[in-house]
């Protein structure tokens, strides 16, 4: 992929208005700028390579039909995410659950207040107390704090009910409680 | 813009999948809104191993796949969103008797026959007549080489002539439907009686389909319905003879034998439906 198209003067949300006006190039420069960490991110919560393709190619799609729904408020990469992460969703909800990859352990997306306190200590003890959680409920913490998914896609994601992601979120603040305690 | 930049050494461990939860969160939620890390892990060294390569410009190429497809019709977007397979519903859509143009003269020669039912006769048998000549001029467009211009294509679908022929008839009886049902509801009377008359005519022009190209066969079975209705009256020794005929055709007698009529006309498309694909590859000796 040549490096002259991400040199495009235009900034993302200039490129997302221009998408919705039907401009093909503009959609092409989003995709170079926007595929590779894209299809990273979500290869680290899908261990199928195939769907993870799958599903960055959907998420582009819906960016060419829906681009007119960006309202221009926040980074167009978090609304690209967020579109990725529901896409992805779907996919695996139309498959029979697979365990979730080991390397599923990071991310995020709206900047809840949450996530800010998370990613505002980026080593010391919240580090450590979230990484020593067991992988069930780093999982779920994942999915639900950093993806910002609701219960039910989350559930969906992992492939657990939507009952058990609350019980594992709940104790998953206990042992975070605990350990920052 | 931003102070802090996730060094090298990291992204790498990030694409590799080789970071705990807690550093993994950091660089997502920075890459969300640092252009410069993106790009920066887009470049790490050994991607590969993760994204295989050429991945992103076959992604792409999918993508643009879509993208740069025609729009699909209404007709079109419909059928999809009922089940029809993409390649049927265009395939359908494309059907002659489907045509904005097809369809305005029918509805004009629909309002017409109402018409004519109301103001000169007072009875509904104008419109009776008329109508099953409706969905059978659709039948002998639905497939066929003189007609039909998007023959070759229907046949080199992957899908089988009965079936296209199935489709085609089905989407032509729709249409047909929507178009004369409203008509006959503005009559009085036997105004619904048309529908099994028409259906046997259709399946009729089916079955002679099976020997013969389709144009033909529905021009030999529209033939005999449009001479039926005159000569029966003609021929009716009951006064008054256009009450007798219209009762003799259109009622309940009259209905079982169009069912009867259409049961063998289907069977025998049934039992000879091989024979579509074969004419529809003989477009010389069909003609």
């Amino acid at each position: 992929m040549e490096r002259s198209r991400t040199a495009d003067p235009r900034t993302d949300a200039q490129l997302v208005s221009a998408v919705a006006d039907q401009d093909r190039e503009a959609l092409r420069i989003l995709y170079e700028r926007h595929a590779t960490w894209l299809a990273l991110r979500l290869r680290r919560r899908c261990a199928d390579p195939g769907m993870v393709a799958e599903v960055v190619q959907d998420t582009f799609v819906a960016v060419w039909k829906s681009a007119a729904k960006y309202r221009g408020d926040g980074e167009a990469a978090a609304w690209i995410w967020g579109i990725g992460i529901r896409r992805l969703v779907g996919h695996l909800r139309k498959r029979v659950p697979e365990p979730v990859p080991d390397g599923y352990g990071a991310v995020t997306t709206q900047q809840s207040a949450e996530d800010q306190v998370l990613l505002g200590v980026e080593h010391g003890e919240l580090s450590g107390a979230l990484n020593s959680l067991s992988p069930e409920l780093r999982a779920v913490v994942q999915a639900t704090v950093l993806d910002g998914l609701t219960t039910r896609e989350a559930g969906r994601l992992l492939g657990i009910p939507a009952g058990t992601v609350k019980t594992r979120m709940m104790r998953a603040r206990i042992e975070l409680r605990g350990a920052l305690a | 813009m931003n102070p802090w930049h996730a060094d090298t050494a990291l992204l790498d461990r990030y694409a590799h999948g080789s970071t705990d939860l807690a550093s993994a969160a950091s660089i997502e939620e920075h890459l969300l809104s640092c252009a410069e890390c993106r790009e920066r892990l887009a470049n790490t060294a050994d991607i590969d191993h993760v994204l295989p390569v050429g991945l992103i410009d076959a992604m792409w190429n999918e993508i643009a796949d879509v993208v740069d497809r025609p729009h699909e019709t209404l007709v079109e977007r419909i059928l999809h969103r009922v089940g029809v397979s993409e390649s049927a519903a265009r395939i359908v859509s494309a059907t002659p008797a489907l045509r904005l143009a097809w369809i305005g003269a029918v509805a004009i020669a629909a309002a017409f026959a109402v018409w004519a039912a109301y103001g000169s006769t007072h009875d509904p048998i104008v419109f009776l007549w008329f109508a099953p000549v409706v969905p059978l001029a659709g039948v002998a467009t639905a497939f066929g080489p003189s007609i039909d211009p998007l023959h070759e294509v229907a046949l080199a679908a992957p899908l089988p002539a009965t079936r296209i022929l199935a489709l085609r008839t089905s989407a032509v009886g729709v249409t047909a439907g929507l178009i004369l049902i409203p008509a006959s509801l503005a009559l009085p009377g036997f105004a619904a009686a048309w529908i099994m008359p028409a259906l046997a005519v259709c399946a009729l022009a089916l079955a002679l389909g099976t020997t013969m190209e389709a144009a033909r066969a529905a021009l030999v079975a529209g033939g005999l319905w449009v001479l039926a209705v005159p000569s029966w009256i003609w021929f009716s020794t009951a006064e008054p003879r256009r009450l007798a005929a219209q009762l003799a055709l259109f009622g309940p007698t009259g209905q079982i034998f169009w069912v009867a009529l259409t049961a063998i006309a289907l069977s025998v498309v049934y039992l000879r439906r091989e024979q579509f694909d074969f004419l529809a590859h003989q477009p010389g000796a069909a003609s």
